[in-house]
């Protein structure tokens, strides 16, 4: 029996396979279900794309940060709040080599590291960055491309660390984690966990950071707790003002917006469509039914030609839409370097499902009414009573599935959709009056204009679905258009707050003309270069520094070494002076600096005060 | 054992807006296999509504209708496998030519030879020329014809007939009144038709007539021999 249903459903399928409704329906459902396969494929890899992006850049969902190691209580608290968390230890402290020497940051790791993203090293200072899937074993170092050349260390060759022996093993390109730790110019070498507390550092010059996988509830717990027991440590979390945290949150938003926008656009057409198929089909089950059909064939026969021609659709929506994939990531990959085309199969059978889902609840009106109503009032195609509320009622229903499934950010959600409703109302509104008030004005007037006036207002309860439709789907064009304008407006400027998006923290002379030169030739404009040299603060205010504050900070522990002094005529573009005036040029007083807020109350210098710096052989400087 | 089929206290009415339109009260009727009976009456008596009421494609307002077949009382749903019901409008289907409209009982009850079948059912309402043809590219006539052949292709138990010659001229309408009465008589099939033709109405075993509501016999025509 079921057999024989399938069988005449197939019959009728390819029977009604050329009617112009048939083709109409196959077109639009196919159009909609490779528009949105393609787009949720895409967005899902530029999504996965960005968050390994992300996590490449933080490395972490949040850091914890501070002078001293966690107590075993406090490591308890977070060990409850979040399963993974990583600690890492870092000291500054000078490496030599054959009579070479440089100040390096040192980061030493355990078997965890790293959290999220990918650690990359290589083998020599030419090969690429392989992923490596934990840091140095015990006994190694590995420096960075800039300390292993000024070392002029050979691969395999043993480093002095105190008074330990560490073999150079391998070249560290990346560190995950290494952005959340702020921009620094220093050089960096990694060794293992086990190493550091041989090297018997003293526990005051160590910084920890435990790196936190959580979620946006757990960082929010994170950053209560931290606030009421930690309050001296320092937190960054992936919802923070990070600059990238923010262009992510922003992405995020604008795919859930997009989504639920096309799926709006994607329901009306379909609701349109089935419409005029359901009228189609319900009358041919009648004429079926009254030829002796019962009502299960009827119904059954009428859900497998409904099932056949979607599935049929289904193989050619997926090579059309893999191929619009392909197409889609290759362009992007121009914009998202190393983007690549990756098909996401539970992702395609998830938007099937949901996909066929939704088109069944639009038809399922037809079974309803089929299973309900005597084959007599089938034929007069009454619509009103339980299936023509059903059918509105599921309508609205799956808008508010799909609008709760892909919107992660309530407030713009609403507001879209308060923006959608009222301008349904206001066509509403304003076509209506309109028309009304032109009958009545036109009414003395010769016969024709009123009475197309009059049709039009009949049509327009007839066609109101229609022009709905038609209206709607215009005003969630403009407004995609209008959210794609502020995403790009955000990319901008998300990009002039950077300075761009590579950065060479040292060159020589001959380098930065080849820069220069490489730059020019492939039209990159270089944002800022700041000549630099090595100046040690020998006294302030005529007194040495230990005279001058005995205050210990940050500060001092850097201006106890050689800094870079930089030098400019004019205000960097990204910088700002809070207090006091900027040179003028020819100024005979030239001998001037500027100092960062944080440094100047850090040591506690006002406007005015004397810096003598030993540059070179001279001493000087205010 | 014949079939047959029985309406007890059938009511119908509609109700649109806030008028009640009633078409008949408490109206019994039998309809036994192998016999015909005619319908008429004015327009808008209610005779179409009481086809669809007897062929079970509707269901009344009140009272019930039963489907008595080799002895078992079944309710009048079920009747519907063994129907050829023809329509006032036809209701053919428009995207279908008029092979496929015929063949489509067929194809339903899983017949293999449905298209030989409805072929010959075609040529034999005179319409082998036209097979190929969609109902929009026939006149009412020919429709109509489609729309008997298609009825009777599967050789139902009960026949119903709305206005069968309603839209065909003499010579026609008495072919297809022929073939109708004929296809009664071959298959042992009950013929129930609405007509406005006495002509038609007068070959009937029973004849019945429905104004106002009153459902009346007309006597003289069981005595009159005309088998079916
Ligand atoms: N679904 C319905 N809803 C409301 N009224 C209906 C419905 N079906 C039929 N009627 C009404 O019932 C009355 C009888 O209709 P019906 O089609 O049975 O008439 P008829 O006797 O077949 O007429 P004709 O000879 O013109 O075919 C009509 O007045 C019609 O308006
Ligand atoms: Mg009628």
């Amino acid at each position: 029996m079921l057999m024989n249903n399938v069988k005449l459903a197939w019959h009728f399928y390819q029977q009604e396979y050329r009617f112009s409704h048939q083709r109409l329906l196959r077109w639009t459902q196919g159009a909609l279900m490779l528009f949105i396969i393609t787009l949720s494929q895409s967005s899902a890899n530029i999504q996965t794309y960005l968050n390994d992006n992300l996590q490449g850049l933080l490395g972490a969902d949040a850091v914890l940060s501070q002078q001293q190691a966690l107590t075993a209580e406090q490591h308890n608290d977070i060990a409850n709040l979040s399963s993974k968390v990583v600690t890492t230890q870092q000291v500054k402290t000078t490496l030599t080599h054959n009579g070479q020497w440089q100040l390096v940051k040192l980061k030493a790791v355990g078997q965890q590291y790293p959290l999220q993203g990918e650690l990359l090293t290589s083998a020599s200072l030419q090969d690429k960055g392989q992923v490596t899937a934990s840091g140095p074993q015990q006994g190694h170092i590995w420096l960075d491309a800039r300390l292993f050349a000024s070392l002029s260390v050979e691969m395999g060759e043993t480093l002095q660390v105190a008074n330990q022996q560490l073999i150079v093993s391998r070249i560290l390109q990346h560190e995950p984690d290494r952005l959340m730790e702020g921009h620094t110019v220093d050089m960096r070498a990694m060794i293992n966990q086990l190493d550091m507390k041989r090297l018997n550092f003293s526990s005051d010059l160590i910084h920890f950071r435990y790196l936190i996988a959580a979620s946006s509830a757990q960082i929010e717990q994170l950053t209560t707790w931290q606030q009421q027991t930690l309050p001296a440590a320092e937190i960054f979390h992936k919802q923070g003002n990070h600059p990238l945290s923010l262009f992510w949150k922003r992405t995020e938003n604008f795919m859930g917006l997009a989504s639920i926008i096309l799926f709006f656009m994607a329901a009306i057409a379909i609701e349109q469509l089935t419409q005029v198929h359901m009228k189609k089909d319900q009358y041919f089950s009648a004429i079926c039914m009254s030829l002796g059909a019962s009502n299960t064939t009827g119904i059954q026969v009428s859900l497998f030609k409904w099932l056949i021609s979607l599935l049929l659709l289904v193989p050619v929506v997926l090579i059309l839409s893999a191929l619009f994939h392909w197409l889609i990531i290759d362009w992007l990959s121009g914009t998202f370097s190393a983007l690549q085309w990756q098909i996401n199969y539970p992702l395609i059978a998830k938007s099937l499902t949901a996909l066929l889902a939704v088109f069944a609840i639009f038809h399922a009106p037809v079974w309803l009414s089929l299973k309900n109503n005597s084959v007599a009032k089938l034929f007069s195609g009454v619509n009103k009573g339980f299936s023509h509320w059903f059918s509105k009622l599921s309508s609205i229903a799956v808008l508010t599935g799909v609008t709760l499934t892909y919107s992660d950010n309530g407030l713009l959600t609403l507001m879209m959709v308060t923006a959608t409703v009222i301008t349904i109302a206001l066509m509403i509104v304003i076509s209506w009056s309109s028309l009304t008030l032109g009958e009545k004005l036109t009414q003395n007037i010769s016969g024709l204009v009123p009475f197309s006036l009059f049709m039009m207002k009949q049509r327009l309860i007839n066609k109101s679905t229609q022009i709905l439709g038609v209206g709607l789907c215009a005003f969630l064009l403009l407004f995609t258009l209008m959210l794609l304008k502020d995403l790009g407006q955000t990319m901008s400027s998300y990009q002039r707050q950077h300075d761009g998006n590579v950065m060479v923290s040292q060159a020589t002379q001959p380098q930065m003309e080849f820069i220069e030169h490489w730059a020019s030739d492939k039209d990159i404009a270089i944002r800022q270069t700041k000549p630099y040299m090595h100046a040690k603060l020998i006294a302030i205010n005529n007194q040495s520094l230990a005279e001058f504050t005995d205050k210990p900070s940050d500060s001092l522990a850097t201006f106890s070494r050689s800094i870079r002094l930089h030098w400019t005529d004019a205000i960097p573009l990204n910088n700002q002076v809070v207090d006091g005036t900027w040179w003028e040029t020819n100024t005979p007083k030239w001998q001037q600096i500027s100092i960062e807020q944080e440094v100047m109350t850090d040591l506690g210098l006002v406007l005015g005060d004397w810096l003598t710096f030993f540059i070179g052989q001279q001493p000087s400087f205010r | 054992m014949p079939s047959y089929i029985e309406l007890k206290n059938a009511s119908q009415s509609f109700q649109t807006n806030d008028t009640q339109v009633t078409l008949f009260n408490n109206l019994n009727l039998t309809v036994h296999q192998g016999e015909s009976y005619a319908i008429t009456g004015p327009s808008g008596a209610g005779k179409s509504s009481l086809l669809t009421l007897i062929s079970g494609l509707e269901q009344p307002s009140t009272g019930h209708g039963v489907y008595v077949n080799a002895g078992q009382s079944k309710a009048l749903s079920e009747l519907r496998s063994d129907i050829g019901f023809i329509f006032q409008q036809f209701h053919l289907l428009p995207e279908l030519t008029a092979l496929n409209n015929v063949a489509l009982p067929l194809k339903l009850r899983g017949d293999k030879d449905a298209i030989k079948k409805a072929t010959a059912w075609l040529s034999k309402v005179g319409l082998n020329d036209r097979i190929n043809h969609k109902p929009s590219e026939l006149s009412g006539g020919e429709q109509q014809r489609v729309a008997i052949a298609r009825a009777l292709v599967f050789q139902p138990k009960f026949i119903f007939a709305d206005e069968p010659t309603g839209n065909l001229d003499q010579k026609c309408a008495i072919e297809i009144a022929d073939i109708l009465f004929t296809c009664c008589q071959e298959n042992n099939a009950a013929l129930v038709v609405v007509t406005h033709s006495d002509a038609l109405a007068n070959r009937a075993t029973h004849q019945f007539s429905l104004i106002d509501g009153q459902f009346n016999q007309q006597s003289n025509q069981t005595l009159e021999v005309a088998s079916c």
